[in-house]
């Protein structure tokens, strides 16, 4: 059993959407659908603005409103955390994609309200999510918080981190550096 | 039982074809365009088959209810009006579960809601409260149809309770999504239950002026009736006001621009032209011209009522989406979503109403929905044992 997370630092992402396209080839998804996205943020007044790029995606969350409201219990947590969807068990009444506070989901061509899986069929056999390593620039880190040796110790202790819309109290299991450029 | 023969009128070739438009809506959805056949997106999953669900249920609720005037609550003059209102929450209920299916990606896939239930999920209660509600209608309508009272009777107190607890769970379907804050709190179960007396005693009095032969039963159930309808929809309207007014000026910035987008934004012309002015200004200022005393008239205010509501449910579910979610804070996105229902969603709308007027105007020719001399002793002899 392991205890998966994700940290993402926004201010590592160039905005060039290779993570989006990985995930789109990883999974088949046609152009028009996509588990992950870019938030182009700017602040400030121009001559003085400033820009950061955040990647978002399902949130993992450890208290998951799409997993409350789902009437057959298609949503489901893993015991490594993450939150998957069975289709077979789907009625397709996107109660999920209501619930959720972060826009995770979209209808696929089985009518079935999918997300970003953490890529747990890759993550079975050892390798990172599809976003994770075709990262240029290593704005994910992916890993077990339970596993001692994880990078992950050291990025969360030493830099200042956020979690989105945590005022939901949804507990999500991505924690993003906090950008300096805002 | 009188059986008549059925005789098709020009509403009857009407009603076949809105039922064919509707079919013809279904069928781009299964075999065209699937998903895209609806207007709905990523941003607004919920959209007019959700609010044509809604319409039908809490009518089919709503007539219930009013309906039950005369089975649970004895009230006499109610009695010629109680099989017409199970049939006619049958039907509706019936509709709107069709809708729902279409709306539905993978409707079938609802058996595991049997084998793996998720009790916290007001969609599943939902399903549960208006299945059974179904059941009992059917079970209701048929032992009374058997002049088996005691059991109709028995079935109904059942019923009252069922169809109360599905109506405020249908406001908590809304409610329980704490991210879209113009939906939470507990404003919508009441709206349901106050929108389903609505809508109930408009059914029932466009029941009563199509139906009813009996010109002195005609005068003193439509008034009645009219009297009921008038004071809910102003009711109804007072809430509507307080819900709309307090949320313009509500702290929370989205629920202050959801209620913008109601009254001044995209949502404008819908909710003054067809919720307020066709929905309630109209019915109320007909109703009340009249002092309820014209059943013409308050037929014509049933329809309107009727028609305002649709829009209503069309407007409440999409106010409820319209606002973009901010998923980096809580700060107010100046923008709002999009969403248009195609002529997919509006013909399965529209074909459910056909498909209600020719099945019930079929099913009163081949059922004796009057009431019976049977059914007349049974309440009489009730009504004197409780009142002595």
């Amino acid at each position: 059993m392991a205890n998966y997370v994700m940290f993402i630092d926004p201010d590592r992402c160039t905005g060039c959407n290779a993570c989006r396209i990985a995930c789109q080839m990883q999974w088949g998804l046609p152009p028009e659908l996509n588990f992950n996205s870019l938030i182009h943020q700017e602040t400030g007044k121009y001559p003085n603005v400033k820009r950061v790029i955040i990647p978002v995606q399902c949130q993992h969350c450890k208290d998951a409103p799409c997993e409350k409201v789902c009437p057959t219990s298609a949503t489901y947590t893993t015991e490594d955390g993450i939150v998957l969807i069975d289709g077979k068990k789907c009625i397709g009444c996107k109660y999920c994609m209501v619930a959720c506070p972060y826009n995770a989901r979209v209808i696929n061509e089985q009518g079935v309200p999918e997300k970003c899986r953490f890529c747990v069929e890759l993550v079975a056999v050892g390798e990172e999510p599809a976003c994770v390593s075709t990262c240029m620039n290593e704005v994910r880190v992916f890993g077990d918080l339970d596993d001692p040796n994880s990078p992950l110790h050291e990025l969360l202790e030493k830099r200042e981190v956020v979690r989105l819309r945590a005022d939901h109290g949804t507990d999500p299991r991505i924690y993003y550096a906090k950008s300096k450029r805002v | 039982m009188t059986k008549k023969k059925y005789q098709a009128n020009l509403w009857t070739y009407l009603s076949l074809i809105l039922i064919a438009f509707a079919l013809a809506g279904a069928g781009n959805k299964y075999f065209i365009s699937g998903e895209h056949a609806f207007g709905i997106s990523p941003e607004v999953p919920w959209g007019a088959l959700i609010s044509g669900y809604v319409f039908f249920a809490v009518a089919a609720t709503g007539t219930g209810l009013v309906g039950s005037l005369a089975h649970v609550f004895r009230i006499k003059k109610f009695e010629v009006l109680s099989r017409r209102a199970l049939l006619a929450s049958i039907l509706l209920l019936i509709s709107g579960f069709a809708v729902l299916a279409v709306e539905l990606s993978n409707p079938f896939k609802m058996i595991h809601m049997l084998f793996t239930p998720n009790l916290n999920s007001p969609i599943f209660w939902m399903g549960a409260f208006y299945g059974v509600y179904l059941i009992l209608l059917f079970g209701e309508f048929y032992f009374s149809l058997k002049d088996k009272h005691s059991i109709a009777t028995g079935i109904a107190y059942v019923s009252f309770f069922v169809k109360l607890a599905a109506i405020t769970n249908l406001g908590r379907v809304f409610a329980y999504t704490a991210v879209r804050d113009f939906w939470s709190g507990y404003y919508y179960p009441a709206y349901m239950i106050v929108s389903a007396i609505v809508s109930g005693a408009a059914v029932l009095l466009i029941i009563v002026h199509l139906t009813s032969k009996d010109k002195a039963e005609k005068e003193d159930l439509g008034k009645t009736l009219s009297q009921i309808l008038a004071g809910s929809l102003i009711l109804f309207a007072i809430m509507q006001g307080a819900k709309v007014g307090l949320s313009l000026n509500s702290a929370d910035g989205t629920v202050a621009a959801a209620a913008s987008a109601l009254v001044s934004g995209p949502m404008a012309l819908p909710f003054w032209g067809m919720e307020v002015i066709v929905g309630i200004v109209a019915p109320v200022a007909l109703l009340f011209g009249t002092k309820f005393s014209s059943l013409s008239k308050s037929f014509w205010a049933s329809i309107l009522t009727m028609l305002g509501l649709v829009f209503s449910r069309i407007d409440f579910v999409y106010a409820g989406q319209v606002v973009p979610l901010n998923l980096l804070d809580n700060t107010v996105i100046p923008s709002f979503n999009s969403y248009a229902p195609t002529w997919s969603e509006w013909s399965l709308i529209i074909g459910a109403l056909g498909f209600i007027y020719l099945a019930f105007s079929f099913l009163e020719t081949k059922l004796t929905l009057d009431v019976t001399k049977g059914e007349e002793e049974y309440y009489r002899v009730k009504s004197e044992g409780y009142s002595h």
